[in-house]
C-alpha cells in the first residue's frame, strides 16, 4: 500500500537521523540540527498515518451503502411497514457517514 | 445499558432459527466484545487528541487555514470510524431485538440508545436527525408486530444475514486502521524519548573526547563501564559501547578530569533511566495494538465459525475470542501502569 511505503520511508529517515544524533563524533550543533529534523519526520510519519485513515473513510461509506442496499432488498421482499422503517433507520446511519465525507 | 454486538448473534439466529443459541458462550462473547469495542473507542479518541496536537506543532507546514481544514478532515475521519462502529452496534441490537421477539420496552430501550449515540456527537446535522427521531417509535410497534409473523421473521432474518458482509468490512477497516493508529500514538510517545536520546548522544561525544585525550587507568575503565552499561541498556542499534582510544599524546587523568567523567557517567545513567522508562510505555502501547488486532482477527474467525461450522467449532472459536479479549484487557492495564 502506498501509504505504508511513505510511512516506512519516514521511519527509515528517523533511524538515520538517530544514528547521527547518537554517534560520538557528531558535534552538538549538528546533533541539534538532526534533532530538529527528527521532530519534523516524526510529525510527517504521523501525518501519513492520519492521511491513510482519512483515505479509508470512503471505504466505510461503501460498507454503509451496502447496508442500505440490504435494507432496500428487505423492503422490496416484504411490504411490511416495519421493514420499510428499518430502511429509514439505516438511512440515518448513512447520513452520519455522509456528514464525515462532507466535512472532508 | 447492556451492549449488544450482534453480527455473531444474528448469524446464530439465522443458522439455528432462533431456537438453539449456545447462550452461555454467547453471553461471554458479548461481554468480551464490549471490551474490545471500548478499546477501539479509546484508541480512536486518543488519536483525535494526537491529531489536534500535531496541528499546533511549530514544525507543521502550511497556512493556518490549511492546517485547520486538514485537522477538521482528520477529526471527521476518526469520528466517522467511531460512529460507524457504534451505529452498526446499535443497528444490530435493534435488529436482534426485533428478530428475537424481545418485548416492546426492550426494543424501545435499544432505539433510545441509538438516539443517545447520535446526540452525543453534538453536531448540528446529527442534532437535526435526532429531532426527527419520532418515527423510531413507530418502528418499535411495527417491529413487534413483525416478529409475530413467522414468515416475515424469516425474511427479516435473511435480510440480517445479508448485512453480515458490510459489517465484516467494518472489522477489516478497524484492523487496517490499527496499524496507522499505532504509528500515530507510538510516535507521540517516542517524541518524549528524543530529548533523552539527544542527551545520551551528547554525553557520549564528550566522554569520547576525553577518552582520546586521557591514558587508560583503572578509574577511567570503571567510569567507562558505567557509561557503557547505561548506553547498552537502551537496546538501540545506534547507541553502542564506547572504546578506550588514547593516542600517543594522551596525558594522565587529573582529579578534575576524573570528576568531569564522573559527572558525565551520572548524567548518562539518568538520561538512560528516563529513556528506558518511556520505552516501557512504547512496548506497552505496541502490546495493546498487537492484542487489539488479535482480538479483531478472532472476531472475524468467530463470525465465520458460528455461521458455517459445528457447535463444537463455534464453541472453540468463541473461547479463542474470549481469550484474545482477555489478553487485550491485560495489555491495556499494563499500558496504564506504565504511564
Amino acid at each position: 500500500m502506498a501509504d505504508n511505503k511513505v510511512s516506512e520511508l519516514y521511519k527509515k529517515a528517523i533511524k538515520e537521523l538517530q544514528a547521527v544524533i547518537a554517534h560520538p563524533d557528531t558535534d552538538d550543533a549538528t546533533r541539534e540540527e538532526a534533532d530538529k529534523k527528527l521532530k519534523s519526520f516524526r510529525t510527517k510519519a504521523q501525518d501519513a498515518a492520519l492521511d491513510a485513515i482519512v483515505a479509508r473513510t470512503q471505504n466505510l461509506q461503501g460498507f454503509m451503502n451496502d447496508l442500505q442496499a440490504v435494507a432496500a432488498k428487505a423492503d422490496h421482499s416484504d411490504s411490511s411497514a416495519g421493514v420499510a422503517k428499518l430502511k429509514g433507520l439505516i438511512g440515518e446511519a448513512k447520513g452520519l457517514i455522509d456528514l464525515g465525507k462532507g466535512l472532508s | 445499558m447492556k451492549r449488544i454486538s450482534a453480527p455473531l448473534f444474528v448469524a446464530l439466529l439465522v443458522v439455528t432459527g432462533c431456537g438453539t443459541v449456545p447462550q452461555a458462550s454467547f453471553n461471554s462473547y458479548l461481554q468480551s466484545f464490549s471490551g474490545v469495542k471500548a478499546n477501539a473507542e479509546d484508541l480512536y479518541l486518543r488519536s483525535t487528541l494526537a491529531a489536534e496536537n500535531i496541528a499546533s506543532r511549530p514544525e507543521k507546514e502550511g497556512t493556518v487555514a490549511e492546517k485547520f481544514k486538514e485537522l477538521e478532515n482528520r477529526k471527521a475521519a476518526l469520528e466517522t470510524g467511531l460512529a460507524a462502529v457504534n451505529l452498526i452496534d446499535r443497528y444490530n441490537s435493534v435488529l436482534i431485538a426485533l428478530a428475537s421477539g424481545k418485548s416492546k420496552e426492550s426494543v424501545q430501550s435499544d432505539l433510545t440508545g441509538l438516539q443517545q449515540d447520535l446526540s452525543s456527537l453534538n453536531l448540528q446535522r446529527i442534532t437535526k436527525m435526532v429531532e426527527k427521531a419520532g418515527p423510531y417509535l413507530e418502528v418499535v410497534s411495527q417491529g413487534v408486530a413483525l416478529v409475530e409473523d413467522t414468515i416475515k421473521r424469516k425474511k427479516f432474518a435473511e435480510a440480517v444475514a445479508a448485512a453480515q458482509k458490510p459489517m465484516a468490512g467494518i472489522v477489516d477497516i478497524l484492523i487496517i486502521d490499527a496499524d496507522n493508529l499505532e504509528e500515530l500514538l507510538v510516535q507521540d510517545i517516542q517524541r518524549e524519548q528524543d530529548p533523552y536520546f539527544k542527551q545520551i548522544g551528547s554525553y557520549g561525544g564528550r566522554v569520547n573526547k576525553r577518552l582520546k585525550e586521557l591514558k587508560s587507568t583503572p578509574e577511567i575503565v570503571t567510569l567507562l563501564g558505567r557509561v557503557n552499561q547505561a548506553r547498552v541498556s537502551l537496546a538501540h542499534e545506534s547507541v553502542t559501547a564506547l572504546e578506550p582510544q588514547a593516542g600517543e599524546s594522551a596525558s594522565t587523568a587529573s582529579s578534575a578530569d576524573l570528576d568531569a567523567l564522573t559527572v558525565l557517567a551520572g548524567q548518562t545513567e539518568s538520561a538512560a533511566l528516563a529513556y528506558n522508562k518511556i520505552e516501557e510505555r512504547v512496548k506497552a502501547q505496541r502490546a495493546v495494538f498487537r492484542e487489539y488486532k488479535n482480538a479483531l482477527l478472532a472476531t472475524k474467525r468467530t463470525f465465520a465459525a458460528l455461521k458455517d461450522d459445528t457447535e463444537a467449532g463455534r464453541y472453540a472459536a468463541t473461547r479463542d475470542f474470549i481469550q484474545q479479549a482477555r489478553d487485550l484487557r491485560m495489555a491495556a492495564l499494563k499500558l496504564r501502569e506504565a504511564r
